[in-house]
């Protein structure tokens, strides 16, 4: 699963994500974060722990991606690559390297974690600057769905601002509102706080491997039916004359009966559940903890 | 339904054309009840929010885009739940070609995309209204407007076998705003009469629309902040929609009666089976498609009883 990172210069991406990561080196019902590379994790183990202690991180320069693992009860559950933009790419033509890429990006990401300054926000007068932009580029990436995709809007430096209410959500709701239309689109915000006290931080990864691994459940019970659906196909066919003189034909000629068939097509069926099964708890957990964020 | 229609604007130079595509752009890439703008070229995006945004920060005569010097087509998406319902293709262009001769280049370019448009916008300055017409004064506001040329436009148009749903924009509504609606509205239906008498099956909006109220005091510095720019372009898609629903309905109908009669007579439904399941699939694929459009009808139809004034064939709906 690839996440985007979608937001202007400034308005803490790379704040939320290394207070993301230390933040979930601890476990939140029983989920916990990992970096597959050692580097990253050293690097943004010491941003958190600089903004822990007021130091922010210098903006950041170029495109970088970082594989990470959501590890559930101390077992990789779902690796998952997360692209940290510079804020000027939203703004840059398409004919530029970083420009193009983010296009590229946006059409090929699983989610979109999109940030709103909150303190801009409440002052409403720079509402279409930071919007504007960005509602153009989430059309890009949702207009040819076809498949489950999370949306995340992530109001930032909330810990700023005088009085956190559904109000700050107000200048994006037409946004929500679009999103909403979509049946493809599962969208969640929560207003977040990166600093000596961490607020939200979890929810937009957590949100956005919940409908990731919920899609993959999807996927995996469509198979499961197809399954079942083609070995109950066979078993009928093979109880009538007609499959049964075809069966005594195909053993001449060296092919599966309809039996055989359908037991392969049951193999595959209880194979395919299995699958299923390990996903479940955590997804009933993943469930338990978002509960209480606002889902539209 | 990806159908791409084409609209034109007519207005004098100064109406205001510009600065109400860029607010119109910049209000519908938020949206509206689920249905937003994009720009399928994302530089074209980038380079209408940048003057947008320098319409909103800049205070002074900077903060206004200089008249157009040459004629662009630019192409829109309109959107719903981010999923393009259709392209609209937007043709700007330097207002003071209105005056020109057919045999000048843009008027030219101007006429062979009205010709092609489904809808056609009018830009009438709201400075012009701003206090009651007497006879005098609506013959010369029919001139400064450009009303007279539009209508002969329009006429052309007529003749030319098409029929545009026409939308008569009151730009810089926030100059008029102390007058009643109804009067304003009075006097436009007068100087725009061939496209409100009955018998004329004429379909028409009139929407008032403003960058900002602040603007009416103070026009350099006064606060952006639009409202009823999205109307327009609402309406022009709701009346194209309106005719493919109609176009869809007479399809489905059709559909429907060729399955019927295939139906008839001894044996008949076993022999023609192939065809009567062809004939009942293309039904069931179009009423799916009638409903959608219906309920984006039903939403878009919502937004503009609020806002607009319409007529069809003289008549307020």
């Amino acid at each position: 699963m690839k996440l985007l990172m979608l937001g202007h210069s400034g308005v803490g991406k790379t704040t939320y994500m290394a207070s993301m990561y230390g933040t979930m080196q601890f476990p939140l019902n029983g989920f916990t974060l990992r970096a597959i590379d050692a580097s990253a994790h050293v690097r943004l183990i010491t941003i958190c722990r600089g903004i822990l202690a007021g130091t922010y991180p210098e903006i950041t320069d170029q495109r970088s991606e970082y594989q990470f693992v959501l590890v559930y009860e101390g077992e990789d559950f779902f690796p998952f690559s997360w692209i940290d933009y510079r804020g000027g790419a939203l703004t840059e033509s398409s004919g530029t390297l970083e420009g193009a890429s983010l296009v590229k990006d946006l059409q090929s990401a699983d989610g979109i974690i999109m940030f709103c300054d909150a303190t801009a926000l409440a002052q409403r007068s720079s509402v279409s600057k930071q919007l504007g932009r960005m509602a153009t580029l989430l059309t890009k990436s949702f207009q040819d769905l076809t498949f489950p995709k999370p949306l995340t809007v992530v109001f930032t430096k909330c810990d700023l601002i005088q009085q956190v209410d559904p109000a700050l959500v107000q200048p994006v709701q037409a946004l929500l509102d679009a999103a909403r239309a979509n049946q493809h689109v599962y969208g969640r915000y929560v207003f977040t706080a990166c600093g000596p006290e961490m607020i939200g931080v979890e929810v937009p990864v957590l949100h956005s491997l919940y409908v990731g691994t919920m899609s993959l459940v999807q996927v995996l019970t469509a198979l499961v039916e197809q399954s079942r659906a083609q070995e109950e196909r066979h078993r009928t066919a093979g109880a009538t004359v007609g499959g049964l003189v075809g069966d005594l034909i195909g053993v001449f000629v060296g092919l599966p009966t309809h039996a055989e068939l359908a037991n392969a097509h049951s193999n595959r069926a209880a194979a395919q559940l299995q699958a299923i099964q390990p996903l479940i708890a955590p997804a009933l957990d993943l469930a338990v903890f978002l509960e209480s964020y606002t889902a539209f | 339904m990806t159908t791409a229609i084409k609209i034109t604007s007519l207005g004098t130079s100064g109406a205001g054309k510009t600065c109400f595509m860029l607010g119109m752009y910049s209000a519908m890439q938020l949206g509206v009840r689920g249905f937003t703008f994009s720009t399928p070229d994302l530089d074209l995006d980038l380079r209408l929010t940048s003057e947008w945004r320098n319409l909103v920060d800049t205070q002074g005569d900077d903060r206004w885009p200089p008249p157009n010097d040459k004629a662009q087509t630019l192409m829109f998406d309109f959107n719903f739940g981010f999923k393009r319902i259709m392209g609209f293709e937007w043709y700007d262009y330097r207002g003071a070609a209105l005056n020109e001769t057919t045999k000048d280049e843009q008027l030219g370019g101007l006429l062979r995309h009205l010709e092609q448009s489904e809808a056609v916008i009018l830009c009438l300055d709201g400075n012009q209204f701003a206090v009651p017409l007497d006879d005098s004064g609506r013959t010369v506001v029919g001139a400064r407007t450009g009303v007279l040329r539009m209508n002969q436009l329009l006429q052309k148009v007529r003749t030319a076998g098409k029929n545009p749903s026409v939308i008569v924009t009151i730009t810089k509504f926030d100059v008029c705003s102390a007058r009643p609606a109804e009067e304003i509205v009075r006097e436009i239906k007068e100087l725009l009469n061939p496209l409100f008498i009955q018998g004329g099956k004429w379909l028409v909006a009139l929407c008032p629309i403003t960058l900002g109220r602040a603007l009416s005091n103070d026009r350099l510095r006064g606060a952006i902040d639009p409202k009823n720019v999205h109307l327009p372009v609402t309406f022009a898609i709701h009346s194209v929609l309106s005719n493919i629903l109609d176009e869809k309905s007479k399809r489905r109908e059709s559909a429907d009666a060729s399955a019927r009669s295939l139906r008839d007579g001894f044996l008949a439904s076993w022999w023609n089976r192939a065809k009567i399941e062809k004939f009942q699939r293309e039904a069931e694929e179009l009423r799916r498609q009638i409903g959608d459009i219906g309920s984006n009808l039903h939403l878009l139809g919502t937004e503009l009883v609020q806002s607009a004034y319409i007529y069809y064939d003289g008549v307020e709906q």
